[in-house]
């Protein structure tokens, strides 16, 4: 978390071009397009992924994603493969190392404990740690130890590659050929949850707490840090608004969340227990992972569970309680209950928690649809961040995932309300300030296992002050 | 057999609706030939003889089966009785009992930490009022017979007292006051503690709790509410309480001879067989979608992200990741069983897998293979009660017990606090046997400080340390 809080507080120094007139009803316009887009997309998605894989070297040419400097009139920056593959001063992009992790000692560890012969040729493995593609559908220059690389997120580009560089524009490349549309938020949080919650519906694409207990690190995830954490390897500059859009990061953040807590729903409602246990990766890791010691229960309106009790990651749904508060209220009380009533399921009977999960994804999903049309403005983002700062305060919940939720929350809303593109945004001496607080708080959930609720909460007032009235 | 457990016995002891455990009855016979035998073995056949005399009307002695009044401590600790500062001459007893309770003796401070600032917060984490006046507390933590069963001077505040554990007064005080023969005291309705078996019942009848009844049973929602776990042992338990009997000659002669080792492998046979109790009782099946945790190892869910114990996991019969049940009694008995009763421990080492591995199948799973494991822990109770423990036993299952310690799921914190309590008895017998040079014996003192050094507290464990004391240890151990 500390390396990642890093990588965000050096990307909030980008440089903006100058803010376009009317953004608001133009990101309507343009998510209201989106959203109707999304239908016509999945289609070309669902053919795209029969398509060939032609590998990162099709992408990483000198005069394509490979190039130290940008030619005169490229729309982006060029040197994409090189963010990627670490060799710019942004740090490497971990997806390149994907699949050199494999064959690591803690992956070999990993792999005896649960009775592999070896990670690197375990397919429960290589589904996140590579692109991994059936070997018909793999071109010539394709190799799987490119780990996770540009068609693994970008789509096969057997056919979308020559209309690309031929400059098709890029809603017909989506639209026609099969690009996946990663600019959409909600696209993006699906293929990045893909693996970074993992595809309930693909049991070798999904890290359950048998792979966790046998080795594999916790797998926190957060859209709009992530992509920023990643580092990005594209820049929001005034070509990027023109062909893809402007990008509003609370946005991002807030349908990455009702992204995930959909994703959550669905693996809850895939994984029935199993003899007397329930999958306990989808609960939370602190409410077992402490010390015999050091007691982590507190009374939690938002649960209602007693001492003892083993709780449900629920870090996504109160993020969304905070947003749709804002957004729509009505859903934000619907969601309350149905939280509520699925966490008592829990201590009822696995058919409760089916109609209970069932009931919350049916909500979520229709949060989702007026997320992507509602128009973040800098009075929802403070409103967002007080919410999302009285969680903690309040004390309704500080438990860890809960507090590392908040903290990525905040330094989203942080790099939304600093944006220039934003009408009143946040002035220099205002950002670092704010960035400054952020430091603390990514410091008070720097370590799952001292974590302590009392220094989250500290941290959470000195951000608090950072908010200008 | 199967039926009729330890923990039912107790029961029914307790609220006197049924005749009193024949098990207790098989037990005290087996004594009976236990300490026959023994003292043959120890002070020589010409005062053996005598003795055995008076232990076979020991043995034969029937128990009382009612519960008394429970007068409270006050009508113990008479400064002519237990609470005299000196012995007086001819006692049987040091006489100071009451003085090394009061002292000492934590039991006797049961009831006060309830209303210390940690008792408060678990009761308020609970919702309850004050713990004070909670039943599922003073369980527990008070001698908690009825209300129509106090004396006038009976006190809760008291805490665990003297008849928490001996039993009601009413009946045996005045066959006790007037110097009965031991047996005379038992046949009166005083509970004999002495017995390992019937010790070990009383012990845990709160030291891991009474499944079927809430208000005497820890639960994960306690333990969760910042109740403190319990470890037991129940012959390092008994030494460190501390004990307030001494086993000199007179306590031999009265109750027949005591061996750590015996008292070990006892409490870990009534152990395991309560805990199958517990998996066995309706009442702590799985609510919701989770089993009680309670039931299960502390260490399988509560440790760092960073160091899980996939290996030693497995080596157990469970999966990475997969809940485990607490089963270090059941390891303990198969060293015991490895030596005493080898197609026993064959039965105990593959019981204990299949134990685990029903946790991925059913709660029914669970329960069959459950009651399997008590038969196991049940059939050899009397066997245990029987054996007259060697030297050479006794160095033999230290080798087992350390063997446990060094093959993948010794280094569990469970089995390791098991262990360690295990070589301490181990080496209390081996010293009191007086074979140990002065030279072996600190030796043996020191490596036990570095073992019990090594798991000091859970959060801190780790496998390594206790594997190098265990190790350090192993080679105090003469050969």
């Amino acid at each position: 978390m500390a390396t990642l809080f890093r990588v965000i507080s050096s990307r909030a120094s980008t440089q903006f071009p100058p803010r376009p007139k009317s953004l608001g009803t133009r990101s309507i316009a343009i998510a209201v397009v989106l959203v109707f887009a999304t239908l016509a997309e999945a289609g070309a998605q669902q053919q795209n992924e029969e398509r060939t894989h032609l590998g990162v070297t099709a992408c990483s040419g000198n005069t394509c994603h490979g190039a130290v400097e940008r030619l005169a009139g490229s729309s982006v920056a060029q040197n994409e493969y090189l963010v990627w593959s670490g060799k710019t001063d942004k740090g490497i992009d971990k997806h390149s190392e994907a699949y050199k992790v494999l064959l690591s000692d803690r992956a070999k560890q990993i792999a005896q404990n649960l009775g592999l012969k070896d990670a690197a040729s375990s397919k429960i493995c290589l589904k996140c740690h590579a692109d991994y593609v059936d070997a018909a559908r793999r071109g010539p220059q394709f190799k799987i130890e490119d780990g996770v690389g540009c068609e693994t997120c970008h789509g096969a580009a057997e056919k979308w590659l020559g209309p690309h560089y031929s400059r098709v524009p890029h809603d017909v490349l989506v639209r026609e050929y099969g690009l996946t549309a990663l600019d959409n938020p909600m696209v993006r949080a699906q293929k990045c949850l893909s693996c970074h919650f993992g595809d309930p519906e693909d049991e070798n694409r999904f890290v359950t707490h048998q792979i966790m207990g046998a080795g594999h690190p916790r797998m926190p995830f957060e859209l709009d840090t992530y992509t920023a954490a990643e580092p990005a390897h594209f820049t929001v500059d005034e070509s990027y608004i023109k062909r893809k859009g402007p990008v509003n990061r609370v946005q991002v953040w807030a349908i990455g969340q009702a992204t995930s807590l959909i994703e959550r729903m669905d693996a809850l409602l895939k994984h029935p227990p199993k003899g007397v246990q329930p999958e306990l990766v989808l609960f939370d890791c602190a409410a077992c992972h402490h010390t015999i010691k050091q007691i982590r229960w507190r009374p939690r309106g938002s649960t209602g569970l007693g001492p003892g009790t083993v709780k449900l990651d629920d870090a996504n749904a109160v993020m969304l309680r905070v947003i749709s508060a804002r957004v729509a209220p009505t859903v934000a009380k619907a969601l309350t209950e149905r939280m509520l009533a699925l966490h008592r399921a829990t201590t009822a009977d696995w058919k409760t928690v089916v109609r209970e999960a069932t009931e919350v994804r049916r909500l979520v999903t229709e949060l989702r649809d007026s997320l992507s049309t509602h128009d973040f403005t800098r009075e929802d983002m403070k409103a967002l961040a007080e919410g999302v700062l009285a969680v903690g305060l309040t004390g309704d919940d500080t438990d860890f995932p809960g507090a590392e939720q908040a903290t990525m929350a905040l330094g989203s809303i942080a790099s939304a309300m600093s944006s220039p593109v934003m009408p009143g945004h946040l002035t220099a001496e205002q950002t670092k300030a704010m960035n400054d607080a952020l430091g603390g708080l990514y410091k008070s959930i720097s370590d799952a296992e001292t974590y302590r609720p009392e220094a989250f909460v500290k941290a959470l007032k000195d951000f608090q002050k950072t908010i200008p009235q | 057999m199967e039926c009729l457990t330890v923990t039912s016995s107790l029961e029914m002891r307790f609220s006197g609706r049924a005749n009193t455990a024949r098990i207790e009855e098989a037990g005290a016979r087996m004594a009976g030939e236990i300490i026959s035998r023994r003292i043959f073995h120890r002070l020589g056949s010409a005062t053996a003889f005598t003795l055995m005399l008076v232990t076979a009307g020991y043995a034969d002695a029937q128990l009382h089966e009612e519960d008394g009044i429970h007068l409270g401590v006050a009508a113990c600790n008479g400064s002519n009785c237990h609470g005299a500062t000196e012995r007086s001459n001819g006692s049987s007893v040091a006489q100071n009992e009451y003085l090394i309770w009061s002292k000492n003796d934590k039991h006797h401070r049961a009831y006060a930490v309830l209303l210390e600032e940690r008792g408060m917060r678990i009761a308020r984490n609970l919702g309850l009022a004050s713990p004070a006046t909670a039943d599922i507390c003073l369980g527990c933590h008070t001698d908690p017979c009825p209300p129509s069963m106090r004396g006038p001077r009976f006190q809760l505040s008291d805490g665990v007292g003297c008849e928490a554990c001996h039993g009601g007064a009413s009946t045996w005080l005045g066959v006790h006051i007037s110097g009965a023969r031991h047996s005379d005291n038992l046949a009166a309705g005083l509970y004999p503690t002495e017995r390992p078996a019937a010790r070990a019942e009383k012990c845990l009848s709160c030291h891991i709790g009474d499944p079927a009844d809430d208000t005497r049973f820890v639960t994960h929602r306690i333990m969760g509410a910042g109740h403190p776990r319990m470890g037991f042992e129940l012959d390092t338990y008994t030494a460190v309480e501390p004990a307030h009997f001494i086993v000199d000659q007179r306590y031999i002669e009265r109750k027949g001879p005591v061996d750590d080792v015996q008292v070990w492998a006892v409490g870990q046979a009534v152990d395991l067989a309560k805990r199958m109790d517990a998996l066995l009782e309706s009442k702590r099946a799985p609510k919701g979608i989770f089993p009680e945790l309670v039931l299960f190892d502390c260490g399988s869910c509560h440790h760092p992200y960073n160091s899980q114990q996939g290996e030693g996991y497995e080596a157990a019969g469970s999966a990475p990741g997969s809940l485990k049940l607490y089963d270090a009694n059941a390891e303990m008995l198969r060293a015991v069983a490895t030596r005493l009763a080898p197609a026993a421990a064959k039965a105990l080492s593959s019981q204990i897998p299949a134990l685990q591995r029903a946790i991925g199948e059913s709660w029914s799973a669970v329960q069959g293979e459950a009651r399997k494991m008590r038969r196991l822990a049940n059939e050899l109770l009397p066997t245990l009660s029987s054996h007259d423990f060697s030297r050479s036993d006794a160095k033999a299952l230290t080798h087992n017990v350390i063997s446990l310690g060094l093959i993948g799921d010794g280094t569990q914190y469970s089995v390791a606090e098991q262990a360690t309590m295990a070589l301490a008895s181990i080496a209390s017998a081996l010293k009191s046997s007086g074979d140990l040079t002065k030279g072996q014996a600190g030796a043996i003192t020191r490596a036990m400080n570095g073992l019990y050094g090594s798991f000091a507290a859970d959060e801190t464990y780790r496998g390594e340390p206790f594997v190098k004391a265990l190790t350090e240890f192993q080679r105090t151990v003469p050969r």
